[in-house]
């Protein structure tokens, strides 16, 4: 196997007596689609957070293409090839569509303030460039509609799919997606879902946190879960929906789960993980 | 919907500069007076300095120091140009570079400092450098000021009429106002529009945050600085007391009255209050001709506050927005998700004056460990994730 793109080693994170991650390690190579599922508050944002930089972490290593990025300020993460989105929307609000998903190109141009104030031919071409590369992903994600629309009069589920066009735009190397199908459409998920596979295929590399189970079937390639902060399992999905350490972290293991459990049996609640056996296992 | 798509906002900001240049053109052929002359002269002055604070304020910021560069501005030019030599043409870049100097100097620091902190900062800077101005007194001319600064010449004839320093004044006022659009409608105004937007979302697409707030800052120096240099080489005796912190807060209303992200906003600004400050000085001694100086202030202090009661995002902005509010949509959709709870947040409509402290991610962060630790009993309940399709709606293979 060859090295691999994103290396994670004993990443450790605390919050003064609170341990939020801790000893996680774990690898993506380039390509790949890393889903990262677990329990509310089993610090999976804080794992992003970490790796992209947002957070210090308390011990470990982040390595990109063998190097270490701890301790780089989240700009240069993102600005080596890591992008990310957030779990709860950051969207420019008083900006347009279009203009949000330009920022995003701000990655790749390279234009300096003195060519834009005097709109050199060179900051020209590149506004060209940026703006059929914005509208380009606009149509990928299905808004090329809401263009020109203020990004805070679009509802939340269309906000969400603005901050992945406008990640796209970045071109990144790897895509960090938070939650991306939170507040979606059934359709607008399975949308995504394609749009995920294809850009996968072209070589773009993942690392998605998401809860919908579905999605995380049929999209990633391999999973790591996270409980209490600590890597609890990791392997191909099917393997993993099958793990009783898994199974255990989401329906609860403790007296209180297990009661309250008992008080709302079988169908009340939705067995997400064990049930989901006949998914197709993705290659 | 669209407010302002870029492209024709872009083409409509090129067809008023043009109407702009074309009216200021023929304004001192149909000028009634010189004293209109004057007044026009100081409202270009004035344009420049509160564009320099619009750019600030495109990406979140506020000073309350322009009057500092405002002055280091005329008194560099004025000495280079008297007691070095200098021509002024050379001597007004001169001063705009120690401008420039001493902004990034105040920057280092001061930018390190969250939001209202910052803004005091350039409040204690424009103090001190007051307070120099008077004290340096061999190098300033102390409190009595610098007099017999050279005029700007132009082939050996020097210019001296107010007409004549109308064309220089609103020359570079307009070529403040195309740079200041340049860059707004670029590359590196969508970054600092974005840092307005949001910090954390301009950093995690690779926008290198202090640098651009360091860069913006010390234009928006050279803006003031400019207007400084400019202003010495008309008025030809300068003072303390123009430079003082009245002034910064004088520029500081005219942005916001003008509008704090519009870079009109600096035209209309610096028109409307020089013309209230004119009016209110004019009419009041004339309508209530009992009462002293400081009712004028409370009068214009009353205006201001209409002002931004009707016109919240500024003068420029006003039609705009009393649109959208006949059209009755003037409220967006919140765009914070409830009981998002392990985050680094960034507040993503925040406004220039109402930002959120910039150290942020390790207090915020500390929030979810708290909300953490009460998480076993929702447990049971994480069946509902969020929208998972009932099995079976999502059995198409991506890779097929």
């Amino acid at each position: 196997m060859t090295a691999p793109l994103l290396a994670v080693k004993g990443l450790t994170r605390r919050f003064g007596g609170v341990t939020a991650l801790e000893d996680v390690s774990f690898e993506v190579a380039a390509g790949e689609n890393l889903a990262i599922i677990g329990p509310n508050g089993a610090g999976k944002t804080t794992l992003f957070n970490v790796v992209t930089g947002f957070l210090a972490p308390s011990a470990g290593t982040v390595r990109y293409r063998g190097r270490s990025i701890n301790g780089l300020p989240p700009s240069r993460i993102a600005a080596a090839g890591l992008i990310r989105t957030f779990q709860n929307l950051v969207v420019f609000g008083e900006m347009t569509v279009l203009e949000n998903v330009m920022v995003g190109c701000h990655r790749w141009t390279g234009t300096g303030m003195l060519a834009n104030a005097l709109a050199l031919p060179a900051a020209r071409r590149e506004d060209g460039e940026v703006a059929a590369a914005a509208r380009a992903v606009l149509a990928l994600v299905g808004l090329a509609g809401e263009a020109q629309a203020a990004a805070r009069h679009l509802p939340v589920g269309r906000q969400r799919l603005l901050e992945i066009a406008r990640a796209l735009a970045a071109r990144p190397d790897v895509l960090l997606l938070d939650e991306p199908a939170a507040g979606l459409t059934a359709e607008e998920t399975r949308h995504l879902v394609r749009v995920i596979g294809r850009l996968r295929d072209e070589g773009m590399t993942f690392l998605v946190i998401e809860h919908n189970m579905d999605v995380v079937m049929e999209a990633a390639d391999r999973v790591v879960v996270l409980d209490y902060g600590k890597k609890i399992a990791e392997g191909r999905p099917a393997e993993v929906q099958r793990d009783a350490r898994v199974i255990a972290a989401y329906l609860g293991d403790d007296a209180d789960a297990a009661a309250a459990a008992g008080e709302r049996p079988g169908g009340a609640r939705r067995p997400q993980v064990p049930a989901r056996g006949d998914a197709p296992a993705s290659t | 919907m669209a407010d302002c798509p870029a492209a024709t906002g872009v083409s409509r900001d090129l067809a008023g500069l043009a109407v702009l240049a074309a009216g200021l053109a023929i304004v001192p052929a149909v000028a009634p007076s010189a004293y209109v002359m004057a007044l026009l002269n100081i409202v270009g002055l004035y344009t420049i300095v509160t564009v320099g604070l619009i750019l600030l304020g495109t990406s979140g910021q506020v000073s309350l120091g322009q009057a500092a560069f405002y002055g280091v501005g005329a008194y560099g030019s004025a000495l280079l140009a008297r007691d070095l030599g200098w021509s002024p043409w050379l001597a007004m870049p001169g001063a705009v570079v120690l401008v420039v100097a001493t902004a990034y100097a105040v920057g280092l620091p001061a930018l390190r400092l969250a939001d209202v902190f910052f803004v005091l900062a350039t409040l204690g800077v424009g103090i001190i450098v007051n307070v120099l101005m008077i004290q340096l007194d061999p190098l300033t001319g102390g409190a009595s000021g610098l007099r017999d600064i050279p005029p700007l010449a132009i082939g050996g004839r020097p210019l001296t009429t107010d007409r004549e320093y109308f064309y220089v004044i609103w020359t570079v006022a307009l070529a403040a106002l195309v740079v200041a659009r340049n860059l707004t409608t670029r590359r590196t105004g969508r970054a600092l529009r974005a840092i307005l937007g949001s910090e954390i979302g301009a950093a995690a697409l690779g926008i290198d945050v202090p640098r651009y707030r360091m860069r913006v800052f010390v234009l928006s120096a050279a803006y003031a600085g400019a207007a400084g240099a400019l202003y010495a080489h008309y008025v030809r005796f300068i003072s303390p007391s123009p430079f003082a912190l009245y002034a910064s807060l004088f520029f500081l209303i005219m942005a916001v009255v003008g509008g704090l992200t519009n870079i009109w906003g600096g035209l209309f600004g610096a028109a409307a209050v020089t013309a209230l400050d004119q009016i209110v000085r004019a009419q009041m001694p004339r309508l209530f001709p009992r009462i002293g100086g400081e009712y004028q202030t409370a009068i214009y202090g009353i205006v201001l506050i209409l002002i931004m009661i009707f016109f919240p995002s500024g003068i420029a902005r006003g039609g705009i927005d009393l649109r959208r509010l006949l059209r009755g949509d003037a409220a967006g959709p919140a765009t914070d998700r409830p009981a998002a709870a392990d985050v680094v947040s960034g507040g993503s409509r925040k406004r220039a004056f109402g930002r959120r402290p910039r150290v942020r991610s390790e207090e915020e962060a500390w929030a979810s460990p708290l909300t953490e630790t009460s998480r076993r009993p929702q447990v049971p309940a994480r069946g509902d994730a969020p929208a998972s399709p009932p099995v079976g709606t999502t059995t198409e293979n991506p890779h097929a």
